[in-house]
């Protein structure tokens, strides 16, 4: 059901009513409203650049369409895409600081800070769902070979944490490009250099490195906040 | 919930309701505070379809309490002169309408309250309403062209 443009103005102009009086002082005498975490998270979903979306969705779609294709290498294979998915990661994460908007969502109802920690969780969340979801249908272990998946992703998003940090604006994410494209060559590339990486027994290795790049990118995460906090300040 | 927004929706909701603006006011803030006094229902996500229970049922108190008084100036279509023609047709329009109906026409076009929302108030099924809001649409179109017609 409905109705024009013009109705609907004429409808708004007929029913137009005094304005109220005592709204504002009313307003500021209402407690402040309580947002749960997950309907944080949810709700920042929509703010999530729709063009990040759809990239995200289509390097999954194209994880696994070649995960089916390919039938040796597919581990490399899909090392190589990882940071690709990171650097999406990475180009919201420094969407306020490049395009400057970082002052103004800082003194918002949502702190920046709270702000960027629920989109990287939505968006780290979706990305890790695709993987939990393209690894198996690879024919891939899930622990193995998720932890070889894992470290090229979380050791991109960590450089470029720190690249955007100290790269102010938009050369930042130009160098954030960089390191995705280093990563991408550098994760198929070790199998050759240092196979013995990926021998059994050294595991325990990539377990470690990943740990290790979770600690730091929490500190990292951190760390650019507080930067940006300062740098506003001053 | 925007209750800013909320609050001129409410409002206006109760305007049309009890037609004065400070006894609207008065409501719209009652209906705020009761609202937000039963905080378990506002979880489960049926915020618009309370509040609105609660104005619907604050503004029938009122209008019981002065059921036999005159209706202030402020409704009146002479306190429109001023609006545009075509403003002016669609209050005319309007105020041929029943109560119900144009209650119909403001939740749903004005304060664009969702459908579903709307069948819980009024207690009928999505498929009537839509119904009933094609009868008045039908209605308010079918005054607004004789309107023009007569010019």
């Amino acid at each position: 059901m409905r109705i024009s443009k013009k109705e609907k103005e004429l409808l708004e102009q007929a029913f137009s009513v005094p304005a109220p009086k005592k709204k504002n002082t009313f307003l500021r005498t209402l407690p402040k409203q309580e947002v749960g975490l997950g309907t944080l998270i949810l709700s920042q979903a929509a703010y999530i650049r729709k063009w990040i979306w759809a990239v995200s969705f289509l390097l999954f779609a194209l994880v696994a369409f070649v995960a089916q294709m390919a039938e040796q290498d597919v581990v490399w294979i899909l090392s190589a895409v990882m940071p690709f998915a990171a650097l999406l990661l990475i180009l919201e994460f420094a969407k306020s600081s490049a395009y400057g908007m970082s002052e103004l969502e800082m003194s918002s109802r949502f702190s920046l800070r709270t702000i960027l920690l629920a989109r990287m969780v939505m968006l780290g969340v979706v990305q890790l769902l695709g993987l939990l979801l393209t690894v198996p249908m690879a024919g891939m272990t899930l622990v193995s070979n998720g932890l070889y998946l894992l470290v090229p992703y979380l050791l991109t998003a960590l450089l470029g944490l720190v690249a955007v940090r100290r790269i102010q604006g938009k050369e930042g994410l130009f160098v954030c490009g960089s390191i995705s494209a280093f990563v991408c060559i550098l994760a198929p590339m070790l199998k050759y250099v240092v196979p013995m990486l990926y021998d059994q027994e050294n595991r325990i290795l990539w377990v470690f490195a990943v740990l290790l790049l979770l600690v730091g990118l929490v500190k990292e995460y951190r760390t650019t906040i507080n930067h940006w906090e300062e740098f506003v300040w001053n | 919930m925007d209750y800013e927004a909320q609050y001129d929706k409410i409002y206006r909701y109760c305007y049309y309701k009890v037609n004065n603006a400070a006894v609207a006011e008065d409501i719209t803030q009652e209906t705020f505070l009761r609202f937000l006094e039963n905080s378990t229902y506002t979880e489960k996500g049926k915020e618009l379809n309370y509040l609105y229970t609660i104005a619907r049922n604050l503004c029938i108190d009122e209008y019981r309490k002065r059921v036999s008084e005159e209706l202030p100036e402020e409704l009146s279509i002479e306190s429109a002169e001023e609006a545009i023609v075509e403003g002016l047709d669609m209050r005319c329009a309007l105020a041929k309408l029943t109560h119900m109906e144009r209650e119909l026409v403001l939740l749903r076009f004005v304060n664009e309250v969702p459908v579903k929302v709307i069948c819980e108030l009024q207690e009928c099924s999505r498929f009537a309403l839509n119904r009933r809001l094609k009868q008045v649409l039908k209605k308010l179109r079918g005054y607004l062209e004789e309107k023009g017609a007569g010019k």
